[in-house]
């Protein structure tokens, strides 16, 4: 591959992830609202002026056509292209990665990538299969990770407890997450006695709804206002399906037998990052890894190679996860606090990868001065999408 | 699934998973005739054809199912 020019992340900006349908004391708000919200609040940390924008990429998923021309023309259409990205739930880092290489290839300078979006209510609706496997009750989001948590329970010895565990733990850092939709612990008893929803996916396995918006300015680094703390990408990745894949949005593959033919497509996709970023899984300092059902957080590090298959729950049981231990993950309460506004998701990671690694996060800050960061998404499709940003 | 998703209307709660046939060959599909807390990883099933759900005419949907097995056939995935 060419050799590509250095993108530097500018400035990002958020919304409180939250339910904005004006009920219960919820403001009400339309979901190109949170889109332009997110996007102002990253002009203005960025210290740019919108009409510095060449070209934005809009990951939304549930919106009308025009998702990222609603929300730029309430801020003001120049003539700037915009592309609008539905990859489900890894379409804010789809968009992240087009604006990327709109940026190192040299087409473009200042480039804008955000996400938003206003959830419909219920289990995540996926238009991604034939009518007729919906009609059979197939590719229910809670239900394919049931299936996948059932296999990796027999595999590994993994527990209902260890899943638990992960909500406990995201949520506890949730409480230290001003934007995140739920801000409250949750105690273990609490997890394992939710309501069942998939066997054994119960009600607090599953991350909640949520409207928000994320926008991330990029830009060539002699764009940049301000010279300090200059957080780079160091890699941005991308693979769609992998032939023989079992469901849609988990990272499953081919449980083993005859049909187990390619590799999984989250351990193709951190392959293909480590190879970019020049870096492995012992050079990253904090991680923001894709529970969007809570067991997938343990079976994501492992294939992200961070431990090995079946060792997670035990690290995550003696705290290497936690926000002081070995390995951060998911230091703003991960999809489990944040909720999951299907287009912002993804580019939400990466802010808190980007605030992480210049030390802005207060209370939730990771310790020992973190340099080199790492994002994972899935989407239904299927869709790995990898992040790395480095200081 | 405990409740039914969007376009499902068979009974519920359901039991969906994956069965591999002798051939290697994984097959996705609704379980029956059984309880569902029954349901284990590897166990041997059979064929059935029964109603998925009647359409908005009054039709039978049919559909194919897998049940625990009487007889040694195929088995279950997970």
């Amino acid at each position: 591959m060419r050799r590509l020019r250095e993108v530097a992340i500018a400035g990002v900006g958020l919304t409180r992830f939250d339910v904005y349908d004006g009920e219960k004391g919820h403001a009400s708000k339309e979901g190109y609202e949170l889109g332009m919200e997110a996007i102002l609040k990253a002009l203005q940390d960025a210290n740019m002026e919108w009409k510095h924008i060449q070209a934005a990429f809009c990951g939304t998923v549930y919106q009308n056509t025009g998702s990222g021309h609603q929300a730029i023309d309430q801020i003001g259409m120049t003539g700037l292209p915009i592309v609008n990205v539905e990859n489900a739930c890894s379409s804010g880092a789809s968009a992240f990665r087009l604006a990327y290489q709109s940026i190192a290839t040299e087409l473009y300078d200042i480039v804008l990538a955000f996400g938003y979006e206003k959830m419909p209510r219920g289990f995540i609706r996926s238009t991604a299969w034939p009518l007729w496997q919906r009609q059979m009750g197939f590719n229910v989001q809670p239900a394919n990770y049931a299936k996948e948590a059932v296999r990796y329970m027999k595999e590994t010895g993994a527990t209902e407890e260890d899943f638990a565990r992960v909500t406990v733990k995201n949520r506890k850092n949730g409480a230290l997450n001003t934007y995140a939709r739920f801000q409250k612990e949750v105690t273990l008893d609490e997890v394992l006695s939710s309501r069942m929803i998939a066997k054994p996916m119960r009600l607090l396995h599953c991350c909640p709804l949520a409207d928000g918006g994320a926008a991330i300015i990029l830009c060539s680094r002699n764009k940049l206002k301000s010279r300090s703390k200059v957080v780079t990408v160091a890699a941005s990745v991308l693979n769609s399906g992998i032939y023989g894949s079992e469901t849609g949005g988990t990272g499953s593959t081919g449980g083993g037998g005859s049909v187990r033919i390619h590799n999984d497509i989250v351990e193709l996709s951190a392959k293909e990052a480590w190879k970019v970023s020049g870096y492995g899984p012992e050079d990253i300092d904090v991680v923001e890894a894709y529970d969007t059902m809570a067991p997938g957080e343990l079976w994501d590090l492992e294939k992200l190679g961070f431990c090995k298959k079946g060792e997670a729950p035990h690290l995550l049981g003696e705290g290497a996860f936690d926000i002081n231990g070995r390995l951060p993950v998911n230091t703003d309460g991960g999809l489990m606090s944040r909720g999951h506004p299907l287009g912002a998701t993804a580019a939400a990671q990466i802010i808190e990868i980007y605030k992480q690694l210049r030390g802005e996060e207060g209370p939730r800050q990771a310790p020992g001065n973190p340099k080199v960061g790492l994002a994972h998404c899935m989407g239904t499709g299927s869709n790995s999408v990898i992040t790395i940003l480095k200081r | 699934m405990q409740k039914p998703p969007e376009f499902y209307r068979g009974p519920v709660p359901y039991a969906e998973g994956f069965v591999e046939l002798p051939e290697g060959v994984r097959v996705q599909t609704l379980f029956t005739d059984c309880n569902l807390d029954d349901l284990r990883v590897s166990m041997d099933v059979e064929l059935v054809i029964e109603k998925l759900h009647e359409d908005e005419e009054g039709n039978e949907i049919v559909t194919f199912k897998f049940r625990p097995a009487t007889s040694n056939k195929g088995r279950s995935g997970g």
